[in-house]
């Protein structure tokens, strides 16, 4: 009787074994970008606040000047309030709290979220948009784009006494991200910048296929924006799979970049870029994360200076 | 194959601590041994996390074992059926938890990491199953 138990047990336990497989790999892609998002907002300690709820294409209106030739779709992610905040005033102080928090280290909420939705889908700023929706449009709603330089569309109506009490302590937690600028003589020109750090990241350890390296230059020809991937070791210092997104803008005679890298692990394949296996190095390496994108911006002055 | 009571208890724990420390083990070699690791550092902690409870229990079990047991008469025969189900069984969980072990080392994207977890769970309540049904039945015999 027990040893027919115990084949019963077995049976169950193998019944359940399906239930740990992702649903299916094509849904997982498409859910991916969400995911990828929602850990970053966790890591950013906004996830407290927002919550990325939906992420759809859709084809801009011919009218809609430079957004419109941009690409054929442009992304938009839908971000919503996480259920605490889920009452539109008391998000909308909440929202007031930590866009002021932030503004004090000198942080822009809106070029922050729509950079990021940039970075992980890997689209130039003006085909992004990020929407945050509220139960009341009147009260708070938010729509943050790029046309020509970033522009944000928000209805937002505090309440009185709306911030008392609300407190972000943002901590080390936005230290992944970083912004710096520096002179230049040279080159001037976007092409040029993108091919010699091109010459420059293809010097990094890669993978045995190769490195791979995507830009995108904006119609402007002012900002690139560059994804560095099969590469291992550069940043983490264990022979990690890890990848670089780089943001650069030319601004007048200065060259202004934000940096951050996320690794992933996998002894025989390199995870897609897209996908959501890769982590932040600043979560689990701050220290070889702090020591790489201080020696990053000296690198970076060489490399554009042909040394 | 010989299935006198003593000789089958003392296979199950030689091939038990084997089993188990391979399982324990394999974690470890994959994060630190390859070129490129298998395992991040949060999913190295959280897998020895929920492998470490289960090996403990095995472990006790099997050198409380050694200690009270080791001049255990032959005793009786047992049946075939309740022999090979001790040897199989744990043959087939050690070969099915360190094949998916190795097989996300090896390729991060096979499965996601919460998902991999509640597999690893899966087969972790599996071991249990084993101990409690099992393991508790063979040992539970005092050299009848």
């Amino acid at each position: 009787m027990k040893f027919r138990c115990l084949n019963l047990l077995f049976l169950l336990n193998i019944l359940f074994l399906p239930a740990a497989f992702p649903q299916s790999i094509l849904s997982r892609n498409k859910e991916a970008l969400v995911t990828h998002y929602n850990n970053w907002l966790q890591t950013a300690r906004l996830g407290g606040l927002l919550l990325a709820a939906d992420y759809k294409e859709q084809k801009v209106d011919k009218n809609d000047s430079a957004r419109a030739r941009s690409s054929k779709e442009n992304v938009v992610l839908v971000l919503t309030p996480v259920p605490s905040y889920k009452d539109p005033e008391k998000f909308a102080a909440a929202w007031n709290e930590a866009r002021g928090e932030l503004e004090a280290r000198g942080i822009d909420i809106y070029s922050l979220l729509l950079n990021k939705l940039a970075d992980y889908a890997f689209l130039q700023l003006d085909a992004a948009t990020v929407e945050i929706r509220t139960d009341n449009a009147d009260i708070f709603s938010l729509h943050i784009y790029f046309d020509g330089q970033l522009k944000h569309e928000e209805n937002i109506i505090l309440g009185k006494g709306a911030n008392q009490g609300l407190t972000f302590n943002f901590g080390g937690a936005l230290a992944s991200m970083h912004e710096s600028c520096f002179n230049t003589y040279r080159p001037n020109q976007m092409d040029a910048v993108r091919h010699r750090l091109e010459l420059f990241f293809k010097r990094y350890k890669h993978d045995p296929g190769g490195i791979k390296l995507d830009s995108i230059v904006s119609h402007d020809k002012k900002e690139l924006r560059l994804r560095i991937y099969h590469i291992f070791g550069e940043v983490t210092g264990r022979n990690y799979h890890e990848l670089i997104n780089l943001d650069i803008s030319l601004e007048n005679d200065e060259i202004c970049y934000t940096v951050d890298a996320a690794y992933a692990a996998g002894i025989s394949k390199t995870p897609d870029p897209e996908s959501d296996f890769y982590r932040e190095v600043a979560l689990d390496f701050p220290q070889k994360w702090l020591s790489f994108r201080d020696n990053l911006e000296d690198q970076l002055k060489a490399a554009l200076d042909g040394k | 194959m010989e299935s006198k009571e003593a000789f089958v208890k003392r296979r199950i724990v030689a091939s038990g601590i084997i089993f188990r420390l391979l399982i324990l083990f394999l974690p470890i070699v994959l994060y630190k041994a390859p070129p490129v690791p298998g395992f991040r550092p949060d999913q190295f902690e959280t897998l020895t996390c929920i492998l470490l409870p289960l090996t403990c229990l095995f472990f006790t079990l099997f050198i409380k074992f050694i200690i009270q047991n080791r001049y255990q008469k032959p005793g009786n025969y047992l049946g075939p059926a309740f022999v090979s189900v001790g040897y199989f069984a744990l043959l087939i969980l050690t070969l099915a938890e360190a094949g998916f072990i190795t097989w996300k080392a090896f390729d991060d994207t096979v499965i996601e990491d919460n998902n991999f977890y509640v597999l690893i769970a899966v087969f972790e309540s599996a071991w249990g199953i084993y101990a409690g049904f099992y393991l508790s039945e063979l040992f539970g015999r005092r050299g009848r």
